[in-house]
């Protein structure tokens, strides 16, 4: 009896927080085949010749081959690796910028609040995609320039939630405290402020990751990529350009797996906010 | 007996209708599908273009999806036979090239007398004057260049032109300064006094050619028809061609196969969609279509250059290192891979087609052998480090323009890599390319698109010093031999066809050794037609910017067609032959001009076709916004 | 005294003109700042540097920076975009010939997006149980899809493989419809494209409303209403809807300039006559008008846009009234 209570309410801790679980599971399966994608894969990535080209899946190419005869499997994997990378490191540059950017704003209010609103207002107008397409095709297409032109072009929405954050926090009476006793600035954001700020903003991270991996594999298929990494937009924009040449598998496999992780970091992302709120559960 | 007879007769009346029957069907069927197939008059032909031209000046900029338009609309001095390369009359029925005892050169041409321009007027030498003096050197860039040797252009009477040239340019032997290339003649009565750049006939031009300019609805298709007038008379046959302007490569393939168009030729199709067509054919799916493969007439190949420079990569100034880069590229497997084996992977530095055939050099590149390659790389000094790398190089590509060069690349760098060169590959698009490589020589290697045909200029624009500017389509390697250099210049001020050729020849012996880069592939031509046209869709002398006469489309006919008129060709029979040269004084020449009288007759215009206006879209959204203000209104006020 | 909702509209039109500008400076030095150079495409496969002065000096890309900036952007304020490089023709016409197209699939797909998914959206809200946890994960996975792989899988499975529409293009090529067929073809060829934008569209809007629903729903003034014993679909299409809208209506708004830039991605796989098709294409030759006269464009359909919706915030919501 004990027993079975214990069950169902473990069962009830599973469901309320599913999405979290769900959302841990994938990022890590995902993140496990990327670190692992040296011993899980027997053919070199981007190279071509592997086997004859345009074949369907089979056991040695368990996704087929693409229109050099590269083995796409081995490609979907390191691409895997490729959209991790540029993914969460866009969102880190994207989070550290907006949240800079939305503290200033938020503390010192007035001139800077305004002049920086106004430049997030900016950023609102001009599409970010557009703006990443842009840049990125400026400063020259490798994986480093792309990375940027994403993160430098997705931190509107984090500087107006820090902003928001920092504003509410503000009014709290111990940050007065803090500043009647004499507590320099930079002493009250880092120690005071933004301990409280940043916890509820973290799990956005997972959401604007899931948001610029989306980007990448645009850019990627727009033909924006560095070829000398593998990419899954990449392979997306591959499969487009040979599209007439019925090879599904060359669409198929690389759009499952990107979905997987966007899913896969929207649940996160999603799970924590949950987690963090209980009053902001969408129960189900 | 009554029967006997009767079936006598039967018999012989079932056997006489059987022989009619059987005959009539023989020729009618021998009328349509014969082997002597008659011309026949009528029929629309649809072309597939992939964007439209910035305009349709007569005299304009060398480009290719300019010239499937202009070809039918105009005429020029004259044309070039496909196979030979010799001049073919145009609108000059005969010409003499004659050198000055003081070094240069004239060129006179006789006009034809009967031609006249689609609004009436006659055309005279006066339109040949303007169109080189004027119109030509604002748009045209070999007419521009072409200035530099020339003085002064003359018309003694209304069908006679002189080029007077300060030297003996031999260049002018090849086309695209007197025709061959687009480079058609304007009428200079619609241009005279006008701004030439802005003026209305650069989009609705008005030419001497077999048809005429009826439409161009921006954005759809541009809608030729049948020039009843044309001084080639009983041509041409079709009523009208369209060029529909169809931007995507898998578009146009799904339009050839539905039938919606009936002929492409090279832009608009990718390799892969045609080889996809063509698969398609071979089934049986599609017993409309034909598609066919030839090698680029011009002389397109792929060429992986490298940075000569003095601040280039060090290891590229070794002989042995590029001589190894050459033996480790399997170039049958690029052709194979890329370009499904229908180019030629090149051994001599020329392709074999009939632009480049007559300057085929005896020394040829290396063979592919990975393991000399190997051997020649440790020879030269650069071994292998721990991770298997010798050194490093880039590889710039245009991947805008040249889309499929992603995948040569791949495969270059593949090669390298099992030589232990690591290759890094960058891909910019055109105008970047072009900065970068053209202008900042800032790469180590980089595949060229190069034309190599016909004649001698390219060898000069691209592999020799005079080449060495920071311009668009020079030599960005900064390849010099001197050697090589002497032979070519040469050749340029010669104007006896076979020893231009023999100092060519040997020019391209010197620069195969030398090694300046690797010749990788020709390139194909791909053109798709509806087999119920006639095969004068015939592969043209030029390709890609440097123009293309790639169809008489007046003598294009629709097979299928019954034969109604009678054809009575009165086509003047085509003098070929070569420029005769001929050393003599210069006779003084007066120029005279006169206004011809005015004919005129109405330019038909069409109105356009119903597109989805912009009224009808911004009906539609204001409805939408109506109706969302209203629906908030009233929620408003219910609340109130 | 001006009311305060003329004040904030009032004001939101000052901040639109400057932002307005401040986007075409920004567009403008980003664009004129890239590597390349439109002069060596114009001029053609040229070597005369004399041939390649006068182009240059033809587009007027021989003058200094700043002076082109304040040259262009006179002539915007005369309404005159400029000439594209590339194709002869204003780069207003240019625009404004494609901007129909892309209208027509960005507009149905956002109206199609809009009822189903604030349909959905209450929907769930409203019954919660099975149907919320159905139309959650639907619409999870919805915006998780990226929508181009979407529109290449439909692409294969209903064009290519069933056949059951066109591969591509707005109209079919040769036979040239009149009347109502030719509404009937376009809208033909409209149907893969719309859904491919709507789908994802679909996801979030329904994300949007069911948790704007959620949270109106717990509020007092709903409470209040089903304590006085109102029948459930009154409380929530007379009384929640209409707070819950607010977000739901901002959110659309803001989101256009994401439709619009999916638009131009969708154009390009079903090869649809609109501006994203001129966009690309215009990005890779360096044609500086046409891409400057799309950012424009672009800008001014947002602005407007979030303009209305300002208008319908301050409509619905007697708070900024009050301002």
């Amino acid at each position: 009896m004990k027993r079975g209570i214990l069950i169902i309410e473990k069962l009830k801790i599973i469901k309320s927080n599913i999405r979290l679980l769900l959302g841990v599971i994938i990022i890590s399966v995902i993140v496990s085949l990327g670190l692992l994608a040296s011993y899980i894969t027997w053919y070199q990535p981007l190279m071509a010749m592997e086997g004859p080209p345009y074949q369907p899946p089979s056991l040695q190419h368990p996704f087929g081959t693409d229109d050099l005869g590269g083995d796409i499997y081995t490609n979907v994997i390191y691409g895997i690796r490729t959209s991790l990378f540029v993914g969460v490191l866009s969102a880190v540059i994207a989070m550290v910028i907006g949240i800079m950017i939305g503290t200033l704003a938020g503390y010192y209010g007035g001139f800077i609040d305004d002049l920086l609103m106004r430049i997030v207002d900016m950023a609102f107008i001009i599409p970010q995609f557009l703006l990443a397409l842009l840049i990125a095709t400026i400063l020259g297409p490798n994986i480093y320039n792309i990375t940027l032109a994403i993160g430098v072009t997705s931190w509107p929405g984090i500087a107006r939630m820090t902003r928001a954050m920092i504003l509410s926090i503000k009014q709290l009476t111990f940050i007065e405290a803090a500043r009647v006793i004499g507590l320099s600035d930079t002493r009250i954001i880092f120690s005071e402020l933004l301990p409280n700020a940043l916890p509820p903003i973290i799990p956005y991270i997972a959401l604007q990751a899931s948001s610029n991996v989306l980007v990448e594999a645009g850019l990627g298929f727009l033909g924006v990529s560095d070829p000398n990494v593998p990419s899954l937009g990449m392979l997306l924009n591959d499969a487009q350009q040979h599209i007439l040449m019925n090879a599904w598998w060359m669409s198929l496999f690389p759009g499952i797996f990107l979905s997987l992780m966007i899913l896969g970091f929207n649940l996160l992302g999603d799970g924590l906010i949950e987690y963090m709120n209980p009053r902001l559960r969408r129960a189900s | 007996m009554r029967t006997s007879i009767s079936n006598k007769k039967f018999l012989i009346t079932l056997i006489s209708i059987t022989v009619i029957l059987i005959l009539s069907l023989e020729t009618s069927y021998y009328l349509v599908y014969g082997e002597t197939v008659q011309p026949r008059y009528g029929g629309v032909l649809v072309v597939g273009i992939p964007s439209e031209p910035p305009n349709l000046v007569l005299t304009g900029a060398p480009t290719w999806v300019y010239y499937q338009v202009v070809t039918p609309i105009c005429n020029s001095l004259i044309d070039f036979d496909p196979n030979t390369l010799e001049w073919v009359p145009d609108l000059a029925e005969s010409w003499n090239i004659t050198v000055t005892p003081d070094g240069k050169m004239l060129v006179i041409f006789h006009l034809i007398k009967n031609a006249m321009w689609h609004d009436g007027y006659p055309f005279t030498s006066a339109d040949v004057k303007y169109s080189y003096e004027v119109i030509g050197p604002k748009f045209n860039s070999f007419i521009a260049g072409m200035w530099k040797y020339l003085e002064g252009i003359e018309t003694p009477d209304n069908y006679t032109v002189i080029f007077k040239f300060n030297t003996t340019w031999g260049l002018i032997l090849y086309p695209g300064y007197f025709g061959g290339a687009g480079t058609c003649i304007s009428p200079k009565h619609l241009y005279e006094g006008t701004d030439i750049v802005n003026n209305p006939y650069n989009l609705k031009p008005v030419g001497t050619g077999p048809f005429k300019f009826a439409e161009w609805v921006k954005g759809q298709y541009i809608k030729l028809v049948r020039n009843d007038h044309y001084w080639k008379k009983g041509l041409p046959y079709l009523d009208a061609i369209i060029f529909k302007i169809i931007p995507s490569s898998s578009a146009m393939a799904l339009a050839l196969q539905k039938g919606e168009i009936d002929f492409v030729w090279n832009y608009g199709l990718t390799m892969s969609d045609a080889v996809a067509l063509e698969k398609m054919i071979k089934e049986g799916k599609l017993p409309n279509l034909k598609v066919w493969f030839f090698p680029s007439p011009g002389g397109s190949i792929d060429f992986l250059g490298f940075n000569l420079h003095p601040d280039g990569p060090a290891p590229l100034k070794d002989v042995r290192v590029r001589k190894a880069i050459a033996m480790a590229i399997n170039r049958t497997a690029i052709a194979e891979l890329v370009y499904y084996g229908k180019v030629e992977p090149l051994s001599k530095i020329v392709p074999n087609v009939p632009a480049t055939a007559m300057f085929m050099p005896t020394a040829k590149q290396p063979d592919y052998n990975p393991d000399e390659a190997n051997k020649l790389l440790d020879e030269a000094g650069y071994k292998r480090g721990p991770d298997g790398i010798r050194f490093r190089l880039r590889l710039t590509i245009d991947a805008t323009s040249y889309p499929w060069y992603v995948q040569e690349a791949q495969l270059i760098r593949d090669f390298l890599k099992q030589v232990g060169i690591d290759v890094q590959i960058i891909t910019l698009d055109t105008a970047a390319w072009h900065q970068t490589v053209f202008r900042n020589w800032d790469f180590d290697m980089s595949i060229f698109p190069f034309v190599e045909g016909p004649g001698p200029a390219y060898f000069i624009q691209y592999f020799t010093k005079r080449g060495i500017v920071r311009a668009s389509w020079s030599n960005a390697m900064g390849f010099d031999d001197p050697r090589a250099d002497e032979y070519l210049f040469a050749a340029e001020k010669e104007i006896n066809k076979t020893k231009q050729i023999e100092l060519v020849k040997k020019a391209l012996d010197i620069i195969t050794e030398d090694q300046p880069g690797v010749w990788l592939v020709s390139r194909t031509f791909i053109a798709a037609l509806n087999t119920a046209f006639s095969d004068e869709l015939q592969p043209g002398v030029w390709e890609n910017g440097w123009g293309t006469a790639y169809m008489r489309p007046e003598k294009i006919f629709l097979k299928t067609l019954p034969v109604t008129t009678p054809i009575t060709t009165t086509t003047p029979t085509p003098t070929t032959t070569s420029p005769t040269i001929t050393v003599s004084t210069p006779t003084p020449t007066t120029t005279t001009t006169s206004t011809p009288p005015k004919i005129t007759t109405p330019v038909p215009t069409t109105p356009a076709a119903p597109t989805l206006s912009t009224e009808a879209i911004i009906a539609i959204g204001v409805v939408i916004l109506v109706v969302i203000i209203g629906a908030s209104l009233y929620l408003v006020r219910r609340r109130k | 005294m001006v009311s305060g909702f003329k004040m904030f509209i009032i004001r939101r039109i000052i901040l639109y003109t400057a932002l307005f500008f401040s986007v075409i400076i920004v567009t403008f030095l980003l664009i004129h700042l890239a590597p390349g150079d439109p002069t060596y495409i114009l001029a053609g496969q040229v070597t005369d540097p004399e041939f390649i002065k006068a182009v240059r000096h033809r587009f007027g890309l021989d003058k200094p920076l700043y002076e082109q900036l304040i040259i262009y952007i006179e002539n915007v304020l005369r309404g005159d975009l400029g000439y594209s490089y590339f194709r002869s023709e204003p780069v207003t016409k240019l625009i404004l010939e494609r901007l129909p197209a892309t209208f027509l699939l960005v507009l149905t797909s956002m109206f199609i997006a809009s009822l189903i998914g604030v349909l959905l959206g209450t929907l769930a809200a409203a019954k919660r149980g099975v149907v919320d946890s159905i139309i959650s994960i639907l619409s999870l996975l919805g915006i998780s899809i990226p929508y181009f792989w979407l529109g290449q899988l439909m692409l294969i499975i209903f064009s290519m493989d069933l056949g059951w529409f066109p591969t591509g293009g707005m109209i079919s090529l040769t036979t040239t419809y009149t009347g109502i067929y030719y509404y009937l073809d376009v809208l033909y060829h409209l149907v893969l494209p719309a859904t491919t934008l709507a789908i994802f569209n679909i996801a979030y809007i329904t994300r949007v409303t069911r948790g704007s629903v959620l949270e109106t729903m717990s509020q007092d003034f709903i409470i209040t209403a089903r304590a006085k014993g109102l029948p459930e679909r009154r409380v929530i299409f007379r009384h929640a809807l209409r707070n819950a809208l607010i977000p739901v209506v901002t959110f659309i708004g803001f989101n256009t300039g994401v439709l619009l830039v999916g638009a131009i991605v969708t154009e390009t796989i079903f090869a649809w006559p609109g501006m994203g098709s001129l966009l690309y294409s215009s990005l890779q030759l360096r044609d500086y008008p046409v891409l400057l006269g799309i950012f424009i464009y672009g800008a001014l359909i947002v602005i407007t846009i979030n303009l209305i919706v300002d208008i319908l915030y301050g409509l619905l919501d007697p708070r900024i009234k009050r301002e």
